[in-house]
C-alpha cells in the first residue's frame, strides 16, 4: 500500500469536544432572534451559541487560498410564504444533537424560527405556539446532502414542475435526504410544500476530459487559453487605460454559453465537474486543474486511492460510492481497481470526500439498498473501509455540501443555518435506524408515523406498542 | 312576470280532469289541442312521483308547473288552469337536465398554444349542422363546448343540445380555458397578468397624457379671452372606463396634435389576448379562470403565479388526470370553498393500491364538486352511485349532478335547478338517479319534450 506513506498532509479531520464541554460553553447572543422577537431577552440568557470553530477548521483545502469563497448567500426575495415562515416556530428536544460541525450535544433544544435555526441550548424558552417534538431518546443530525440525484425534484426548473407529493420525495426524507443537487443546482427535497425549495443554481459546470476523446481534450484546452488571454488583455487594457483614457476595451461578445461557464470557472465563481474512475483519466484531470487553477470535483474516482496525494495537491473534490467495483486487471503492471478504502485513503489524504450510492434515484424495485433511501448506509460501507464514523457523517452533509459550494446553508446544525434536521431514533450510519422525524425549512416533512412507508415498524423499537391502525393518511372513514 | 291570472288559482278538484283531458289529448305537447294558454303562453305541468330540485329538496310526490318555457312552481301538489298540458311521468323521478360543463364531442382536434385568451369555441361551432343526439339522450339539454389546444386555448362556449333556435345559445363565451397543468401553461397565466398588468398601464399613462392635454387646451382657451379665471386643478375625469370586459374599441392612439381636440378619450389599442387579465386586474367584469390540473401538486404551483393576484372568487378547477392524489390539496382547495369539476371516478394513490374517493373528502374539506361524465355517457350516474356508496353525501352528489355544472358552465341563473323562473329543462329517470340503475327516458327543454325512451 504506497497510500500509507504517502499522507502528504493531515486530514481536516473534525476535533469533537466531548458533550459536556459543547453544553456549557460560551453564552453568547443569539444574532437571529436579537432585538427582534419579545423572546430575545430569555434567549440571550439561556441560548447557547454553537461557534463553527470546527467546521471551518475542516474547511477543504481546495478553498483554503482558491480565492472565491462560495457565492455570497443570496437572500431569497420576500414571498407570501417567507412572511407566513417568520413567527413560525418549532423546538426539537431533549435530543442528542449532532452538529457535524462541532461538538455532540446531549439532552439541548434546537429553536428553529421560519426555516432557520435560531438557537441551540439547554433550557430554552420555547415561545408560545410553537411545535414542540419531544426527541428524548433520539439522535438529532442535520439533513443528509446527496450530491446526485434523479426523479426527486422535477425537470429544469424544479422549483416550477416539481412533484410535492411523490412518493419517491417522502421515501428520500425517510431515508433522512433533505437536500438534492440537480441539473446544475441544489434544491431541498419538497414534501408538501415547494416553498423555499431552491438552495443555490448554477452551481457546476460539467466538463469533458477523459483520455478517450484527445480532440475534445485539445478544444477544451484551446477554449481555455483564448479565454485566458482574453483575461490578460483585459488587465493590459485596465493598465493601458490609465494613460490613454481611449483605449479600447477587448471585444467580449464572442464569450457565451459554455465560454461564459469556462469563465466562471477561471474566475473561480464556480466548481468544473469531471466523471473519472481511472487513474490515467484522473491524473489527466489533475492536470488540467493544476494547469487553469480551477477549482473542481471528479464524480466517480473509483481508482482514486491510487493517486489520492496527486488530486489532494490539486485540491480536486471527490463524489465516491464506497461499494463501487472495478476488478484489478492483473495484466496492468500496477495498481489499478476499486478498493474499499477508497474513501477512507481519499480523506486520510486531504481530499475532500462525499458520498453517494450507485443510483442516485429513490427505488422501489426490490431491497436493492444502492439508491438514495441508503445514502446513509453507502457513508456506512465507507466506515467498513477505514472511514471514521465522524468522516463518513461529514461525507454525506457537511463535506457534501461543501462540494457542492452551498455549506453556509446546509450540512451541520448551527445558528443561522437552514432548519434541516433528521431526528433518528439510532445511529444514522446503522442500518436499523429510521428517522423518526425528518424536518426541513423548519417544517416537519416526514412524521414515520404518519406516512405509510415504515409506520408498521413499530415506533422507537417498542415491540409492545399497537400497530398503526391505517397505513396511509386517510381522512374519511371508508366503508371497505 | 307578470301576477298569475286568475284561472290559476282554481280549486285542487279540477285536477283530475285536467289530467283526464290532458291523457285524452294525447302525450305530444306540442300537439295538445286547446291547451290553456296564459298570456298567449303554453302552460305544462309535470306530475311525478318525486321530483328532485336540484337546490336540496324533494318532493314526493311532486308537480311542476312550466310556463312559457320557465318554472313557474315546484312543489308536492300545484294548481293550474284546466287546459293545461299535464305529463303524469308515473313512477318516474325528475330531476333538472344535466349541464355537461366540459366536452369537445363532434369538434376536430387541432394543436393551439400560448396565450390565446382572445378565441372562443363558440366560433368552432355550427350548431345546424352539429349531432348533439349524444348528449340529448343521456339527459344533457346544455354542454360548454372548450377551445382545444394547451395553454390558454380562449373561452368555453355553452349551448343547448337541441329546442328551438332562438334559444340554442346559452353564452358564447364563458369561462376562460386554462391548462394549469403543464410548466408552458403555467408560465402562460403568468405572460397574462404580467400583459394584463402592462397593457393596463398603457391605458392609464394614455389617459393621463390625454387628461394633461385637455388641461392645457382649457387652460390656453380660458388665457385667450384674457379672462382671469383661476385654473382648474384637474380637468373632468371622462366617463369612458375602458369597456366591460369586451375587446377594447378600436381608435387612433391617444397621441393627437392639438388642433382636433378629442371629446372623449380612446384608450390606445391593447392586446385582446389580455383582455380577461385586463379586466380582472382591474376589477372589472371579467370570464372565470378555469384552471385544469393533473396532479395535486399542479395547484401548488399554479397557487404561486396567482397568489398575490385578486382573483380567488374568480377560479374554479378542473380536476383532471388519472391521478388520486386531490386528498393532498383537498383542505387547501375546501378552504377557499373552491368550485371543482372532475369525473366521479375511484381512483388509487399514485404507486398504491389505496382507493381513494377524491369528491368525498373535496367536498368534506369544503369544496363545491360539479361530476364531467367520463367514459359512456349514460354511465354517469352509476359512476356517482359508486361513489355515494363509498362516502360521498346524497346531498353532494346531487349538486354534483344538477346547480353545480350550471354554475361552473356559467348558465345557472337558467339551469341547473328546479325552481321558480329557470327554464323548464327536465329529465325523467326509471328511478332515483343514486341507486345505480337510473336510466333517462325523457328529455324536455322549455317545457317542450325533445327526447323520449319508446318502450
Amino acid at each position: 500500500m504506497i497510500m500509507r506513506d504517502a499522507e502528504v498532509r493531515r486530514a481536516p479531520s473534525p476535533t469533537v469536544p466531548s458533550a459536556r464541554a459543547g453544553a456549557t460553553g460560551p453564552i453568547r447572543v443569539m444574532p437571529a432572534i436579537g432585538g427582534r422577537h419579545p423572546m430575545a431577552a430569555l434567549l440571550l440568557l439561556c441560548a447557547v451559541m454553537l461557534t463553527c470553530g470546527a467546521g471551518r477548521a475542516g474547511a477543504a483545502p481546495w478553498q483554503d487560498d482558491a480565492g472565491a469563497a462560495p457565492p455570497a448567500t443570496e437572500e431569497a426575495a420576500p414571498t407570501a410564504a417567507a412572511d407566513d415562515a417568520a413567527e413560525r416556530w418549532l423546538a426539537i428536544r431533549g435530543g442528542t444533537v449532532h452538529t457535524v460541525s462541532g461538538p455532540v450535544l446531549r439532552d439541548v433544544t434546537i429553536l428553529c424560527r421560519g426555516t432557520r435555526i435560531a438557537a441551540i441550548g439547554r433550557g430554552l424558552e420555547i415561545p408560545e405556539g410553537a411545535e414542540v417534538i419531544d426527541a428524548t431518546g433520539h439522535r438529532v443530525y442535520p439533513g443528509l446532502v446527496a450530491v446526485r440525484s434523479s426523479g426527486l425534484v422535477g425537470a429544469d426548473p424544479p422549483e416550477e414542475t416539481t412533484d410535492a407529493f411523490s412518493l419517491a420525495a417522502v421515501t428520500a426524507l425517510a431515508g433522512g435526504v433533505t437536500t438534492v443537487f440537480s441539473g446544475s443546482g441544489a434544491y431541498k427535497v419538497a414534501y408538501r410544500s415547494i416553498d423555499d425549495m431552491v438552495v443555490r443554481k448554477d452551481l457546476h459546470v460539467p466538463l469533458a476530459y477523459g483520455t478517450r476523446d484527445p480532440q475534445g481534450r485539445r478544444r477544451l484546452r484551446e477554449n481555455f487559453d483564448r479565454l485566458r488571454r482574453h483575461q490578460q488583455e483585459v488587465e493590459a487594457w485596465e493598465r493601458r487605460r490609465r494613460d490613454e483614457p481611449d483605449a479600447k476595451k477587448p471585444d467580449e461578445a464572442w464569450i457565451r454559453g459554455d465560454l461564459a461557464r469556462y469563465r466562471a470557472l477561471l474566475r473561480g465563481e464556480a466548481v468544473a465537474v469531471f466523471t473519472a474512475d481511472r487513474v490515467h483519466d484522473l491524473l489527466q484531470v489533475v492536470d488540467f486543474v493544476e494547469q487553469y487553477g480551477i477549482r473542481a470535483v471528479v464524480v466517480g474516482a473509483t481508482e482514486g486511492w491510487i493517486v489520492a496525494p496527486e488530486l489532494s495537491r490539486a485540491r480536486v473534490g471527490v463524489i465516491v460510492t464506497p461499494r463501487a467495483r472495478q476488478d484489478a486487471d492483473d495484466r496492468l503492471n500496477r495498481e489499478n481497481g476499486s478498493n474499499i478504502e477508497n474513501a477512507a485513503i481519499l480523506h486520510r489524504t486531504g481530499v475532500p470526500v462525499a458520498i453517494i450510492p450507485s443510483q442516485t434515484g429513490v427505488s422501489f424495485g426490490g431491497l436493492g439498498g444502492r439508491d438514495l433511501l441508503h445514502l446513509r448506509l453507502e457513508a456506512a460501507f465507507g466506515v467498513r473501509g477505514g472511514l471514521s464514523n465522524d468522516a463518513a457523517l461529514r461525507a454525506i452533509t457537511l463535506d457534501a455540501a461543501r462540494i457542492l459550494g452551498i455549506e453556509d446553508r446546509v450540512g451541520s446544525i448551527e445558528v443561522g443555518k437552514d432548519a434541516d434536521l433528521i431526528v433518528a431514533d439510532g445511529d444514522i450510519l446503522h442500518y436499523a435506524t429510521h428517522a423518526r422525524w425528518t424536518i426541513v425549512n423548519g417544517r416537519v416533512a416526514y412524521d414515520k408515523q404518519a406516512e405509510g412507508i415504515f409506520d408498521h415498524i413499530r415506533p422507537d423499537g417498542d415491540w409492545d406498542a399497537p400497530p398503526p391502525a391505517d397505513h396511509w393518511p386517510r381522512r374519511l372513514g371508508m366503508p371497505w | 312576470m307578470p301576477t298569475p291570472p286568475s284561472t290559476l288559482t282554481r280549486a285542487p278538484a279540477l285536477v283530475a280532469v285536467a289530467l283526464l283531458a290532458a291523457l285524452l289529448c294525447g302525450w305530444p305537447v306540442g300537439a295538445a289541442t286547446g291547451a290553456a294558454m296564459v298570456d298567449d303562453e303554453p302552460i305544462v305541468v309535470v306530475r311525478a312521483a318525486r321530483v328532485i330540485t336540484g337546490t336540496g329538496e324533494e318532493h314526493a310526490p311532486g308537480v311542476v308547473v312550466i310556463i312559457g318555457g320557465r318554472i313557474r312552481s315546484v312543489g308536492s301538489s300545484a294548481e293550474y288552469p284546466p287546459g293545461a298540458t299535464v305529463i303524469d311521468a308515473g313512477d318516474a323521478v325528475v330531476m333538472p337536465a344535466l349541464v355537461h360543463l366540459r366536452t369537445r364531442q363532434g369538434l376536430s382536434e387541432y394543436r393551439r398554444t400560448g396565450l390565446r385568451a382572445d378565441r372562443r369555441a363558440f366560433d368552432e361551432l355550427v350548431l345546424d349542422e352539429h349531432d348533439f343526439g349524444g348528449l340529448l339522450r343521456a339527459g344533457y339539454t346544455a354542454a360548454a363546448y372548450i377551445p382545444a389546444g394547451t395553454d390558454i386555448p380562449g373561452h368555453a362556449a355553452v349551448v343547448r343540445t337541441a329546442g328551438p333556435a332562438s334559444a340554442r345559445v346559452l353564452r358564447e363565451s364563458s369561462y376562460l380555458r386554462i391548462v394549469g397543468s403543464s410548466l408552458s401553461g403555467r408560465r402562460a397565466i403568468r405572460e397574462g397578468f404580467d400583459k394584463g398588468k402592462a397593457e393596463n398601464e398603457k391605458i392609464r399613462k394614455a389617459r393621463e397624457e390625454w387628461e394633461k392635454k385637455q388641461a392645457e387646451a382649457k387652460k390656453a382657451e380660458e388665457a385667450k379671452p384674457e379672462t382671469p379665471a383661476p385654473p382648474r386643478p384637474e380637468a373632468p375625469r371622462p366617463s369612458a372606463r375602458g369597456g366591460g370586459g369586451a375587446a377594447p374599441p378600436e381608435g387612433e392612439p391617444a397621441k393627437e396634435g392639438e388642433a382636433p381636440k378629442p371629446a372623449e378619450f380612446t384608450p390606445p389599442r391593447t392586446d385582446p389576448a389580455a383582455q380577461p387579465f385586463m379586466d380582472l386586474l382591474d376589477g372589472r367584469d371579467a370570464p372565470v379562470l378555469a384552471i385544469e390540473l393533473a396532479r395535486a401538486s399542479d395547484l401548488l404551483h399554479v397557487d404561486t403565479i396567482i397568489a398575490r393576484q385578486p382573483i380567488r372568487s374568480r377560479v374554479q378547477w378542473f380536476l383532471d388526470g388519472n391521478g388520486g392524489d386531490w386528498f393532498e390539496v383537498a383542505s387547501r382547495l375546501g378552504e377557499r370553498k373552491a368550485l371543482v369539476a372532475m369525473a366521479p371516478t375511484i381512483r388509487t394513490v399514485p404507486t398504491t393500491a389505496i382507493r381513494t374517493n377524491s369528491a368525498a373528502e373535496l367536498v368534506q374539506a369544503g369544496c363545491e364538486v360539479a361530476f364531467v361524465p367520463t367514459g359512456r355517457l349514460s354511465s354517469l350516474f352509476a359512476r356517482v352511485a359508486d361513489l355515494v356508496r363509498s362516502g360521498l353525501s346524497r346531498e353532494a352528489a346531487l349538486r354534483a349532478l344538477t346547480i353545480n355544472p350550471a354554475i361552473y358552465a356559467g348558465v345557472d341563473d337558467r339551469l341547473g335547478a328546479i325552481a321558480e323562473g329557470r327554464d323548464g329543462d327536465l329529465i325523467f329517470l326509471t328511478s332515483d338517479p343514486l341507486d345505480g340503475l337510473a336510466k333517462v327516458t325523457r328529455v324536455m327543454i322549455l317545457g317542450e319534450t325533445v327526447f323520449e325512451e319508446k318502450p
